[in-house]
């Protein structure tokens, strides 16, 4: 719905106010069918149960509270699972330039494994790679895809069951 | 290949022609002061120049077809300048078959031609060719420049760049730009999982050519000074860094040992230093590396995005966006670091700053009320301009003469994808570069050497 | 003013003698050869080339997978080539210019005829260009205004700070040669009536390549002698001086204008004296104002 705002600005400072409804509600686990079939500390009992990204404002990289209660799980799933180790890939929206939006991205991806580090997350356990805007997952030109595209992502890199 | 019809007369300003009758009296004229008539002219137009440029001949039917193809590329060049409107050759009345002989200034002046364009092919038995021509100012009615250039007939294109670029000087006083290069991003695929493969073609598109195979994602290439090598990102090996690439030899090596990512490369103009920024956890500052020592250097140290660095043509200061005091805009500091000191200060974000060749301008890419757009500032943050503007414009690159500047547009939609274009410093002029696929981030080589 | 006939005789003499010797001592052509430029090498790597020499530098990352085949669709087939290949083996080195071609320093200049009528009229054939019919005062200036433009622009931090006037129509303020006419008769106890008319019909023939129309100091001042049917007489002369770069192409494009423009058919006959003889200063500096 936001989309229909024409004002981006306008539409930002929304954004804020909402306090990330909309479109960040994508944010909760997938619970389409698959949920819970995962087996336990598998990469999918992660992406499905846990929450594998987290999303940013406009221009931003501090946490949302949603954004810190997914971590928060996240946290808990990797002291359950010690062996695992995990890359967090830091996004931006393609409405950046490139340069600025890499460190952007890299900026994000260092708040979440500084997230997840103060859980009691082992520093070695966690990488981080910035990806810039050169890896949307929504296409569209409209705050609705853009809002997805400003993320990070925890990905499962080691020790994971089953897969 | 160039019998479009000439360019319409772009009256750019009124011939308003604040005609002053000053009081007369000029002591370089002979006659008695009061006979002479002073005129002012203080307006005029701004049209391409008209030029005839018919086919310059070869002795046989090899030659006179490399000829014409030469020719060819040299009409291109002056239309794609926006500076001058060659003649459709059909409209030639005399027809050129003697390179010696001067032409009949009267059937140029006919067909409206200011400057024309006489030349020959020659081959020379050892497999390579000469071109010679002759530029003539049709009005004065005298020969311009005369010029010859020897290569094989493989470099046809090259040898018409050259050419047009000597013409244009010729004309307009300035360096040209048209045996050049640009190194850009070739990108295949779809948006969400897009191929990047490290490009360089000619100046207007041709002989594009891949220098990397698309297995890492590459961005920002950057030439150096040379037009040896590019300086640019890769996330090879899931490490993303800046990377040197010879094109003479296809090798690529990392530029530096740093900790964490680099990118954002650039040469300095001397060549010796690369500058570039280092991510630190959430901060990026920028460093510079020395080619030879191997030192770095750490410029900035704020708790702040510091990238896009860009030296001055003199290599005394450097261009840089930050975000320092909030949102992105652009800084100007000496070269040693000191002096750090934000120029931008309209609304929006300002990014990718790029110091001209002249030194005269900085360009960079400025997003407000959802439009990106390029525009130039002045290194002292005065007389900011916005050259063009739209849904997604990016990535500022200067031509060796600093009047016309390339950048990528992205089109919207999930098949769109950035194509290269170039303006004029004036904001006129706007051309698509075609590319055999999606292109961005390009970057200008400087004037090739010859020989 | 005008130039002594011996002036005039010697130099046709002289130009003759030339061009006699000219042809004597270069029985083909009439034009001296043109300025020799080192021959152009080239050629920048394959990238069939580069896929097969990627470095392995010590601290470089690996490269993902083995070094990838060439891309299929790449557009350049050609098998790489050796560097050299193209290296030219040294040649004779670049002989001294011999330009410009004899050409501009013919003896009389023809009368530039602008807005020729005679279109079919078939010109004499080339070398020495035709000598115009005669006009009342054929006196040629020898001063040609002469292309001068070694140098790089120095002066290119003119450019105006306003952004580009928007895309004006074709005749933007720009009178039409009606609107022009009518300038002539009024105001013509002072000549105003004539420097209007001529400051127009001129601004309207005058496009200064860019850098000049930045110049916004690079004044150029050229006199012209008239005859009596508006035709200009010789070649308008360059009368002020630069170190400007480029004062040369701003003066060539002020005289192109003046030739270009002529005749100035408008000019009443029966006011000859009054611009028989005129001086315009080409003046970039409005040319961006609104």
């Amino acid at each position: 719905m936001l989309r229909r705002f024409a004002d981006w600005k306008l539409a930002v400072a929304l954004m804020g106010f909402l306090a990330l409804a909309g479109c960040t509600k994508k944010n909760t686990p997938n619970l389409d069918g698959s949920a819970g079939q995962a087996a336990p500390g598998s990469v999918g009992d992660f992406q499905t149960n846990v929450g594998d990204r987290i999303y940013f404002l406009v221009d931003q990289s501090t946490l949302t509270e949603e954004g810190q209660q997914t971590l928060t799980r996240q946290a808990a799933w990797l002291q359950q699972y010690p062996n695992v180790t995990v890359q967090i890939e830091g996004h931006a929206d393609e409405r950046g330039t490139r340069e600025y939006n890499i460190a952007l991205s890299a900026r994000r991806a260092t708040v979440t494994r500084e997230f997840l580090t103060a859980q009691g997350i082992e520093a070695a356990r966690v990488t981080t790679i910035a990806y810039g805007k050169e890896r949307p997952v929504a296409l569209c030109d409209a705050e609705s895809c853009w809002a997805q595209n400003r993320r990070s992502v925890t990905v499962v890199t080691g020790g994971a069951t089953g897969g | 290949m160039f019998t479009k019809s000439m360019i319409s007369r772009r009256s750019l300003l009124a011939a308003g022609a604040a005609a002053l009758a000053l009081p007369a009296g000029m002591s370089s004229l002979t006659r008695p002061a009061a006979a002479a008539l002073v005129v002012d002219v203080t307006k005029g137009q701004v049209a391409p120049m008209p030029i005839a440029l018919p086919s310059f001949i070869g002795a046989d039917a090899t030659t006179a077809e490399l000829g014409a193809n030469i020719t060819g590329v040299v009409a291109s060049d002056l239309q794609n300048s926006g500076l001058f409107a060659p003649l459709p050759q059909e409209s030639y009345i005399e027809k050129i078959t003697n390179f010696g002989q001067p032409p009949r200034f009267a059937d140029w002046r006919t067909i409206q031609a200011q400057a024309l364009v006489t030349g020959q092919i020659v081959a020379q038995g050892d497999g390579r060719v000469r071109a010679e021509f002759r530029l003539w100012d049709i009005f004065a009615q005298a020969q311009v420049i005369g010029l010859q250039f020897t290569t094989t007939p493989k470099n046809f294109r090259r040898m018409g760049h050259m050419i047009a670029d000597a013409i244009y000087k010729a004309l307009t006083g300035e360096d040209g730009y048209f045996d050049t290069r640009v190194v850009f991003i070739s990108e295949e695929g779809p948006k969400d999982k897009r191929v990047k493969k490290l490009s360089i073609m000619d100046q207007d598109g041709f002989n594009v050519r891949m220098l990397t195979d698309g297995a890492d994602l590459v961005l920002t290439p950057r030439f150096s000074p040379t037009s040896q090598e590019i300086t640019y990102m890769s996330f090879a090996g899931g490490n993303p860094r800046v990377y040197l690439f010879n094109i003479e030899t296809g090798q690529k090596e990392i530029v530096g040992v740093f900790p964490n990512m680099t990118f954002s490369p650039r040469f300095s103009p001397d060549g010796e230093q690369v500058i570039m920024s280092l991510q630190n956890g959430g901060n990026a500052n920028i460093y510079t590396l020395d080619m030879r020592s191997k030192a770095t250097r750490q410029l900035t140290t704020t708790a702040a995005i510091d990238t896009a660095p860009s030296y001055s043509p003199d290599g005394a200061r450097i261009c840089f966006e930050s975000d320092r005091g909030g949102g992105q805009q652009i800084y100007v500091m000496n070269s040693d670091g000191s002096g750090q000191q934000r120029i931008s200060s309209g609304e929006g974000r300002y990014s990718t700053p790029v110091w001209s060749p002249r030194g005269d301008h900085i360009a960079f890419t400025k997003f407000t009320a959802g439009a990106f757009s390029i525009g130039v500032i002045k290194p002292d943050g005065s007389g900011e301009r916005i050259l063009t503007s739209g849904f997604h414009n990016e990535g500022p690159t200067w031509a060796p003469n600093g009047r016309v500047l390339m950048f990528f547009r992205e089109s919207p939609g999930e098949n769109g994808g950035p194509q290269l274009y170039s303006v004029d410093l004036t904001g006129y002029n706007e051309r698509l570069i075609k590319t055999p696929g999606f292109a961005s981030d390009p970057a200008w080589s400087p004037l090739l050497k010859q020989g | 003013m005008r130039r002594p006939v011996w002036s005039l005789t010697t130099s046709l003499l002289i130009h003759a003698g030339l061009l006699v010797a000219a042809v004597v001592v270069l029985p083909q052509a009439t034009l001296p050869p043109v300025e020799e430029r080192d021959p152009i090498s080239v050629e920048i790597v394959e990238v069939t080339d580069t896929s097969t020499r990627v470095a392995t530098k010590p601290d470089a990352p690996k490269e993902p997978e083995t070094p990838p085949a060439p891309p299929k669709e790449e557009p350049v087939p050609e098998k790489p080539k050796p560097q050299a290949a193209v290296e030219p083996e040294p040649l004779p080195e670049p002989e001294p210019v011999v330009e410009p071609a004899p050409v501009p320093d013919e003896p009389a200049p023809p009368k530039p005829e602008v807005v020729e009528k005679k279109a079919e009229e078939t010109p004499p054939p080339a070398p020495p260009p035709p000598k115009p019919k005669p006009r009342p005062k054929p006196k040629p200036k020898p001063e040609k205004p002469k292309l001068n433009v070694d140098e790089l622009a120095a002066l290119l931090n003119k450019i105006p700070d306003e952004p580009p006037p928007v895309e004006p129509s074709q005749t933007d303020g720009v009178p039409a040669q009606g609107d022009i006419e009518q300038l002539l008769g009024n105001d013509a106890a002072n000549s105003a009536d004539l420097i209007d008319y001529l400051s127009q019909a001129t601004s309207k023939c005058w496009s200064p390549p860019t850098g000049v129309a930045e110049a916004q100091d690079l004044v150029i001042s050229v006199k012209i002698n008239f005859a009596e049917d508006g035709s200009v007489t010789g070649t308008p002369e360059v009368m002020n001086n630069s170190p400007n770069p480029l004062f040369g192409v701003a003066a060539a494009a002020a005289v192109r204008a003046v030739l270009i423009c002529a005749p100035y058919d408008k000019l009443p006959r029966d006011r000859y004296e009054e611009w028989r003889e005129t001086q315009i200063n080409f003046n970039p500096a409005k040319m961006f104002a609104p």
